[in-house]
């Protein structure tokens, strides 16, 4: 069986496109969005030869970073991979609520109630063994509630700070 | 493998904070080198330049192969101890190359004191060739010493012997050892030349017995020079005790180089390589990423990002028990398998790093331990569920893997987390300290609480009753010998680390340490890796 693999790329536009490669030798059947092409890849000097259904096509490679620019089609594109790792695991109504890593006290709140908040900025700080950790935000947001005070204790995955929850359809803060 | 992706915000308030902290510290630790290595009265160095010495850093210039790295090892011993009159314990130790051969190289300072021994000299000595038999490095000993000092000989003499019976060791396991005298070996330190391989004298200044003239005339009324009883001529052609016989120091460098040129040259150990790369990440940025405070947490990813390959990480378990980041790298080419603490320890961070080590273990892969750790989880729920027997498991393992360890305290060490993290008692081939980190066996804050409260129950129980503000005083006392004693500096200089090292100079030392331990085979443990 030609092996599968399944990758999610960004191209120039920034949409997310599900693709899948099944290579046989130098052909492959790719897959985008469900719909299956027949293409093939060969090297010629310091070029690629794609072959994508009826077109011909002449491209070049050049990586940097974890972006690899294709030149292909007239043009040049950046090309990115989303590690499938590193992919949040959907559900954003987690980012309202941030909770306690650890058991621990409270050392500093830097928020609250129907403050602005930046995603990645400080709500509190928490103490627990011995170790200082920063409980940030999750996401843009404005704090709904800060449910401890300084020198409170709390045990794991107590309840720290909420924010509003963003109805459906809620447009992005944007200071208003 | 993927790059690891950094988070780090160089405009935020935080990270110029900590900037200018971590510059601030690194300036200080430049200092402090500088002072220990090159700073002396300018008459102890008149002194040596009268008896046609060079200084031992002149001596290792000549000796060094140039441009070659020289990783030099326990620096700043003694640094807090002595009312500091012994920097580096008056012995430069490390590795570095001498005739394209990578070698441990031990000399004595005689620029003050004349390079007496004091206990830590003796433990630097002994510390020096363990590593050196653990990594089966070569040895050039440059010998300048006026001997132990002997009104600290009870620790000295406690130590002293190991040094000899490592260097019989040494020979056994089939590692070359060369001597160059350059001033006195009286006493037990004449048989550091006499268990060499090879031995090269300087003559009129190197001499070698077991007592020297004005002893051997109290002791027999024997009169006898200098030269006549130990000098570089007569053990070179009458007793055999040395092989070469030169008339200046840098002749005598010059002939050990020589010597080094014609040791065996061996294969390294066979691990996984690949063409080195710097980091994607810039290490400056370390200095932005670790915390002015030991007790204030930071992401540990961020600065594996910063020392290894490209950035390039494949990261083990990444969503299990994740205050343990667990995964493989490459180090200037060298695959290593790397355990890292992003917070305490946890049942299943330690169960992780387990496994982790057996996998590592059963494949040669060496392990580097980077640690900011305060020690394992407390309180009903994790004892319930048996959070000492994952401890003991690690512990167990840890201590038992065949693989090389190599070891770097980050940030906090802390408790058993030390011991866990493979800690100095736990035999890391090499560990190195950044400046920042502290080590002890409880946090400050909660040792000082309990020395209080055991000093103020004395105090009660002699009928007396602590004011307040007696109680803070000792508390204060406390607390300030606590934060000395679990202080880098004090660690480094009481020899609980092999130096400490810039956080920039990270990525280079690890590089030259994990050269240096592939001179030594890996042996493959065998036995089936654990899904615990």
């Amino acid at each position: 069986m030609a092996p599968v693999m399944a990758l999610e790329i960004a191209l120039g536009d920034g949409r997310a496109h599900e693709v899948e490669v099944a290579r046989h030798g130098t052909r492959a059947t790719i897959t985008i969005d469900g719909r299956d092409y027949a293409a093939s890849l060969g090297s010629t000097g310091d070029a690629y030869e794609l072959v994508f259904e009826t077109r011909s096509e002449r491209m070049w490679l050049a990586v940097s970073g974890d972006t690899v620019w294709v030149h292909a089609f007239g043009r040049a594109w950046a090309l990115s991979l989303t590690d499938p790792v590193e992919r949040p695991a959907g559900a954003t109504s987690s980012e309202d609520l941030a909770a306690a890593p650890m058991p621990g006290t409270v050392i500093t709140v830097a928020v609250e109630p129907g403050q602005q908040v930046r995603k990645g900025e400080q709500l509190v700080v928490i103490e627990s063994m011995k170790m200082q950790s920063e409980i940030i935000a999750l996401r843009d947001g404005v704090v709904e509630t800060v449910f401890l005070a300084v020198g409170d204790t709390f045990d794991r995955g107590a309840a720290l700070v909420a924010l509003a929850p963003l109805g459906p359809g809620t447009p992005a803060q944007d200071g208003a | 493998m993927r790059r690891l992706e950094t988070h780090v915000d160089r405009a935020s308030a935080t990270f110029r904070a900590y900037r200018e902290h971590n510059l601030a510290q690194a300036a200080e630790l430049r200092d402090a080198l500088h002072r220990a290595r090159f700073v002396r009265p300018q008459r102890a160095l008149d002194r040596l330049a009268e008896q046609e010495k060079l200084t031992v850093r002149g001596r290792l210039d000549l000796l060094l192969d140039r441009g070659a790295p020289f990783l030099e090892l326990m620096a700043l011993a003694a640094n807090r101890h002595y009312d500091g009159e012994a920097p580096q314990a008056l012995l430069v130790s490390g590795i570095g190359v001498v005739s394209g051969r990578e070698v441990m190289i031990i000399a004595n300072d005689s620029s003050l004191k004349g390079g007496a021994w004091y206990p830590i000299t003796t433990r630097k000595i002994v510390r020096a060739l363990q590593i050196a038999l653990e990594n089966h490095l070569p040895v050039i000993h440059l010998l300048d010493s006026g001997g132990a000092n002997l009104h600290l000989q009870d620790e000295i003499y406690a130590w002293a012997g190991h040094i000899f019976k490592q260097q019989c060791q040494l020979s056994a396991a089939g590692v070359p050892q060369l001597a160059i005298v350059f001033g006195y070996c009286t006493a037990g330190a004449a048989y550091t030349p006499t268990l060499c391989d090879q031995t090269i004298m300087v003559r009129g200044r190197g001499a070698v017995f077991l007592a020297g003239p004005p002893l051997v005339r109290a002791a027999t009324g024997e009169t006898v020079s200098t030269e006549d009883l130990g000098g570089a001529d007569m053990h070179t052609s009458v007793s055999g005790v040395a092989d070469y016989a030169v008339d200046s120091e840098a002749e005598a460098v010059a002939l050990a180089r020589d010597v080094a040129g014609v040791w065996p040259r061996r294969e390294k150990s066979d691990t996984d390589r690949r063409e080195p790369e710097p980091p994607f990440h810039d290490p400056e940025d370390l200095y932005g990423i670790i915390p002015d405070d030991v007790k204030k947490q930071f992401e540990m990813r961020e600065v594996i990002a910063r020392i290894v390959d490209g950035s390039l990480f494949h990261e083990f378990k990444p969503r299990y028990g994740d205050t343990m980041v667990t995964g493989w790298a490459f180090i200037w080419g060298i695959k290593v398998g790397i355990l890292a603490n992003n917070g305490v320890i946890y049942s299943e961070a330690a169960n992780k790093a387990t496994t982790f080590m057996q996998l590592c273990d059963r494949d040669g892969i060496p392990l580097l331990f980077l640690h900011n750790v305060t020690g394992f989880m407390v309180g009903r729920e994790y004892e319930r569920r048996g959070i000492t027997k994952d401890g003991a498991k690690m512990l167990m393992v840890q201590a038992n893997v065949t693989v090389p360890k190599l070891t770097v305290l980050c940030h906090a060490s802390q408790g058993a987390g030390n011991y866990a993290m493979a800690g100095r008692t736990w035999d890391p081939r090499l560990l190195f300290a950044w400046p920042g980190s502290r080590s002890s066996i409880m946090g400050p804050e909660q040792a000082a609480d309990t020395l209080t409260e055991v000093r103020v129950t004395a105090l009660q129980r002699q009928g007396r009753h602590p004011t307040d503000e007696e109680i803070a005083r000792i508390r204060t006392e406390v607390t300030a010998h606590f934060e000395e004693t679990y202080h880098s500096y004090y660690l480094t200089s009481d020899l609980r680390d092999d130096g400490l090292i810039d956080p920039l100079d990270t990525r280079n030392a690890l590089g030259m340490a994990l050269s240096a331990v592939l001179n030594a085979p890996i042996v493959r443990a065998p036995g089936g890796v654990l899904r615990i």
